[in-house]
């Protein structure tokens, strides 16, 4: 345990020094809202209460979620992952400390599109408590888990370059197909369902039932729990995989 | 058809720390390591001899755990070599195994020496890898010689019982190999073991006290430096026209140990020229070119490790 958090402690101070990764993680989806605010202005947002805010933040999640990948994809690439595996760190502590990492910036990606909007964002028709921001926070930063998990799989199914353009493809579907600026409820039926299915639009669908002041719904859930645990096995199938020719 | 040369028998000789038994390793229609069967006495330090492809790497990911025998047994220290890896009884430098971005030197091998039960002080690898002047420094801002004792450095950090090393001075020049080996004699001053790869009949025998000849993932040779030379020296090359002879005929000649074909010739290495000669002419009388010369000590050398084959 305390090997694992040495490796996950070196590997925060990794990523969180690299100036590139925090304006890509953090700095954009801020700045993607308040353009979208400045250039929409007062017409309220069609997926409801607060909806910008919860469409951008799962965007800044699915960014920092997915990050993963290619972070693994690279050492695994390089062979700095079986070096590792040459010392007694437990195997799956480099992949945890990966997930860990991710989730530790898809935290104040989510939380600063929130704080801009509770700024800014009079004209979401929004009226929260700070209770409620921060349960608006917590709850979506708990359904980035999946993504982080999906990370993870790629990167250790994909190695290098691949990794890259796996990641990639992904970050694009989860956006654009995973109800982020479009609601599953315009697609026609097939691509609907899809849509649904996918964990972006389970943040998306906690985000705006926290907002609205209604329950999680089930569906959400379910669909969040089931990448969490597919995403997770898999990626563990794969590490296995890695580790070990 | 490997010829094992006896270590010099001592009467009550303790347990090997490491083992391998009959192992052998393919990846899809490469045979990588071969029935290979070799044992590390505590204290040595034993050079993996042979050219690229000769199944060095190989051999060591299996001792390590990275690589799983198809057939035979793995033991380090005793038991698997996963659980010696989890105690903390090995360091491994694996061959042109990346840094992870952005990591300081320092931070690197505080990391992993805080992996293992008993590390070295920090001030220490540092002096030993000659890292104290960019210990601060992030790995990618580092030079490939300087990168190769960081590898050096995180290999050592744990203080482990055996350390390997795999082709470790491939990327330097002769002035840092000899450091190198020095930090490494350094380090192992003190009863430890260490197995290192190297195509490099030279680096082994200057740096090793055993040296094990593997060529096509087989044993050609094990022991001494003196007594691995003598062995080498000792072999001779056959080589005619390769027309219409079957390289199966070729390989079950007696006293034959490697075959290599190249612009229409086949050379044969052989430990004794004469049996080699007479039994070819035997089955192939009508063999054309025919060329037998005594091998010079670098000759002698390539042909005991020479990749087998390659064309037939």
């Amino acid at each position: 345990m305390s090997g694992w958090l040495a490796y996950l402690w070196l590997e925060a101070k990794r990523q969180w020094r690299n100036r590139e990764i925090l304006i890509f993680r953090l700095g954009l989806p801020t700045a993607i809202y308040l353009i979208l605010t400045a250039a929409q202005g007062d017409t309220p947002p069609s997926s409801g209460p607060g909806g910008r805010i919860v469409a951008v933040a799962a965007l800044g999640a699915v960014i920092s979620g997915v990050a993963a990948g290619p972070s693994l994809g690279d050492e695994r690439a390089n062979g700095w992952l079986r070096q590792l595996r040459t010392t007694p760190l437990r195997p799956s502590a480099a992949v945890a400390a990966k997930v860990a990492v991710a989730m530790s910036f898809a935290l104040p990606a989510i939380a600063l599109v929130a704080a801009a909007g509770g700024m800014v964002g009079d004209n979401e028709g929004i009226a929260l408590g700070w209770a409620q921001w921060l349960r608006l926070v917590g709850l979506m930063w708990l359904a980035t888990m999946p993504i982080t998990a999906l990370g993870a799989l790629i990167g250790l199914t994909f190695g290098g370059e691949a990794a890259h353009g796996a990641t990639t493809l992904a970050f694009v579907v989860l956006w654009l197909g995973g109800g982020i600026f479009t609601s599953p409820d315009n697609l026609p039926d097939t691509l609907a369902a899809i849509s649904r299915a996918l964990p972006s639009y389970g943040v998306v669908q906690v985000g705006e039932s926290v907002a609205a002041g209604r329950s999680l719904p089930a569906s959400a859930v379910v669909v969040l729990a089931a990448w969490t645990v597919g995403a997770g096995a898999l990626a563990a199938l794969a590490w296995r995989r890695v580790v070990t020719r | 058809m490997s010829t094992d040369i006896d270590h010099p028998a001592s009467p009550t000789k303790p347990a090997p720390i490491a083992t391998l038994d009959g192992v052998t390793r393919r990846y899809g229609q490469v045979t990588a390591v071969d029935r290979l069967s070799l044992q590390l006495q505590r204290g040595q330090t034993v050079a993996l001899l042979g050219p690229n492809g000769a199944g060095k790497t190989t051999t060591v990911e299996l001792l390590l755990g990275l690589a799983r025998p198809d057939e035979g047994v793995v033991r380090l220290f005793g038991g698997p070599p996963a659980d010696a890896v989890a105690a903390g009884r090995v360091g491994a430098m694996l061959q042109d195994a990346g840094l992870p971005q952005g990591a300081r030197v320092a931070e690197l091998i505080g990391l992993v020496g805080s992996l293992y039960p008993k590390p070295l002080s920090l001030a220490e690898v540092l002096r030993l890898a000659d890292l104290e002047g960019v210990a601060g420094r992030q790995v990618q801002r580092l030079s490939g010689g300087q990168r190769q004792r960081v590898r050096l450095a995180l290999a050592v950090a744990g203080n482990p019982e055996l350390l390997v090393l795999d082709e470790p001075t491939a990327a330097l020049d002769v002035d840092a190999r000899r450091a190198f080996w020095h930090r490494v004699r350094g380090y192992v001053s003190t009863g430890r073991t260490v197995l290192f790869a190297t195509h490099r009949l030279e680096e082994a025998d200057a740096v090793a006290d055993r040296i094990v000849v593997i060529a096509g993932g087989r044993l050609l040779a094990d022991g001494t430096p003196d007594q691995v030379k003598a062995q080498a020296a000792g072999r001779s090359t056959v080589s005619v026209a390769v027309d219409g002879l079957s390289r199966y005929l070729l390989e079950n000649l007696p006293a034959v140990e490697t075959v290599r074909q190249d612009r229409g010739r086949v050379t044969l290495s052989t430990s004794d020229p004469d049996a080699t000669v007479r039994a070819l002419l035997q089955q192939a009388p009508d063999v054309q070119g025919l060329e037998v010369r005594r091998a010079g000590m670098e000759e002698a050398f390539l042909q005991l490790t020479h990749e087998e084959g390659g064309t037939s």
